[in-house]
């Protein structure tokens, strides 16, 4: 599907655009909301939000969805490297579902950008903020997510 | 001439008919579900006996499958005939998937669809596994091309121009929902507050549409029941043509086409996302 430079940048005020974003992570990974909170960039808005999922399989597409409806700019997932998962195939079945949903949000009209899903390491810091900045940037091109009544 | 408008599908009738009745005498069913014909218009009902069955009626589209899940449902034992469209049939493929029905217990008398019916439902498949009445047409291609194609070629923004202002619309009667044969949720997340804001119109984007949407994205065959329920003309078939299109490009998965095919949102994790095994991961 190509989405292309597309930009759903509504007025162009947008030059000191912090992103609110919500950020569901894995508890077996990632089991510290306040230390995935240290590895967001400091453009991010401080109403971002960080939930603890017991497994991303645990994260629904309502989740996101409803983050969007309340007008978080972007939502990002952290989970297990696959074939880490502690349940196994938690994380396989996460994929499935959040490679779908990207693909529902570029239909009905939500740029695929704004949402993000990485399978990562605790052992490697490092690799865990360049996907965070990965997101964060395609985030901030494509701009703030109005709400609903445009 | 005017006898001919009134039964448009004569010998499909009569085969159905037939079929049922047979059915019916060698005792192996307790009811032929179908389309009862009354002066003004056909309503879904169980005959049980074989002298009922000149009302029997092949013409009208009715998702039939949610009447037979409620019958089933509610019976402890006796097995039940269908008299099924293709997509009829697919839904009760996707309810049986789920296990909510038993295809064990149903016989279906499948029905094939004329080209008019086809057209009219934009179908690809307007036939059953085995065909009972009327002649199939085989595989065709009534999809609006034109339109999807065209919003395939949107941009996002445009596209969220095109949905918000479809869903704007809506006035939350709930018609599509009620109107799915595979919404089968117990408690609709429609309903809840903490997912779509309650006593409000219009839902507010994206919540409502893309919960439901999302919710039927690997069960929907594409019967355009939702589409014609919606007093509000929100082209609901189109956005779901879309994901089934993308759920067959990105799993290579088409809902109803196989009992024994699981869903890729839910178990068969053994073979891993798209078709890779978890190790090559």
């Amino acid at each position: 599907m190509s989405v292309g430079a597309d930009i759903e940048r509504i007025d162009d005020t947008s030059t000191g655009f912090t992103p609110t974003l919500a950020v569901f992570h894995c508890r077996w990974c990632l089991p510290d909301s306040d230390h995935v909170r240290s590895l967001l960039p400091g453009e991010a808005h401080a109403d971002s939000v960080l939930l603890q999922l017991s497994c991303t399989a645990r994260m629904e597409a309502e989740f996101a969805i409803k983050a969007f409806a309340e007008g978080y700019d972007g939502v990002l997932v952290l989970g297990c490297e696959l074939g880490e998962c502690h349940y196994r195939k938690g994380n396989l079945l996460a994929l499935k579902r959040l490679s779908l949903l990207k693909d529902v949000l570029a239909l009905s009209g939500i740029n695929p950008e704004r949402l993000g899903f990485y399978w990562v390491s605790p052992f490697d810091e490092a690799a865990i903020r360049s996907c965070i900045n990965e997101f964060f940037e395609g985030v901030m091109n494509v701009g703030p997510f109005v709400s609903s009544t445009v | 001439m005017k006898k001919a408008l009134k039964e448009p599908h004569k010998e499909r009738d009569d085969e159905a008919r037939l079929k049922a009745a047979s059915l019916l005498q060698e005792g192996t069913v307790v009811g032929v579900l179908g389309l009862r014909k009354l002066e003004s218009h056909l309503e879904p009902y169980l005959f049980t006996t074989p002298g009922e069955l000149e009302k029997l009626d092949t013409s009208g589209k009715y998702a039939i499958a949610m009447v037979a899940r409620r019958l089933l449902q509610k019976w402890s034992s006796g097995d039940l005939a269908v008299v099924a469209h293709g997509c009829d049939e697919r839904h009760l493929i996707e309810l049986a998937k789920r296990g909510a029905l038993d295809l064990d217990r149903v016989a279906v008398i499948g029905l094939a669809c004329t080209k008019d019916e086809a057209r009219e439902c934009h179908c690809v498949r307007p036939y059953p596994q085995r065909v009972d009445a009327g002649v199939s047409i085989g595989d065709v291609d009534y999809l609006d091309h034109e339109r999807l194609r065209e919003m395939e070629d949107m941009s996002v923004f445009e596209r969220r121009r095109f949905w918000t202002e479809a869903f704007n619309r809506c006035i939350k009667c709930y018609g599509c929902r009620n109107a799915c044969p595979l919404c089968i949720c117990e408690d609709c997340r429609l309903e809840e507050s903490r997912w779509v804001r309650v006593g409000e119109i219009p839902p507010e984007y994206p919540s409502f549409h893309l919960i439901r949407a999302f919710h039927l994205a690997d069960k929907c065959v594409g019967c355009r029941s939702c589409e014609n329920a919606c007093p509000m003309n929100i082209p609901l078939g189109q956005l779901h043509q879309l994901i089934r299109e993308d759920i067959k490009r990105l799993f290579g998965y088409e809902a109803g086409r196989d009992v024994f095919e699981e869903s890729p949102l839910l178990g068969d994790v053994e073979n891993g996302p798209m078709g890779a095994t978890a190790d090559e991961l």
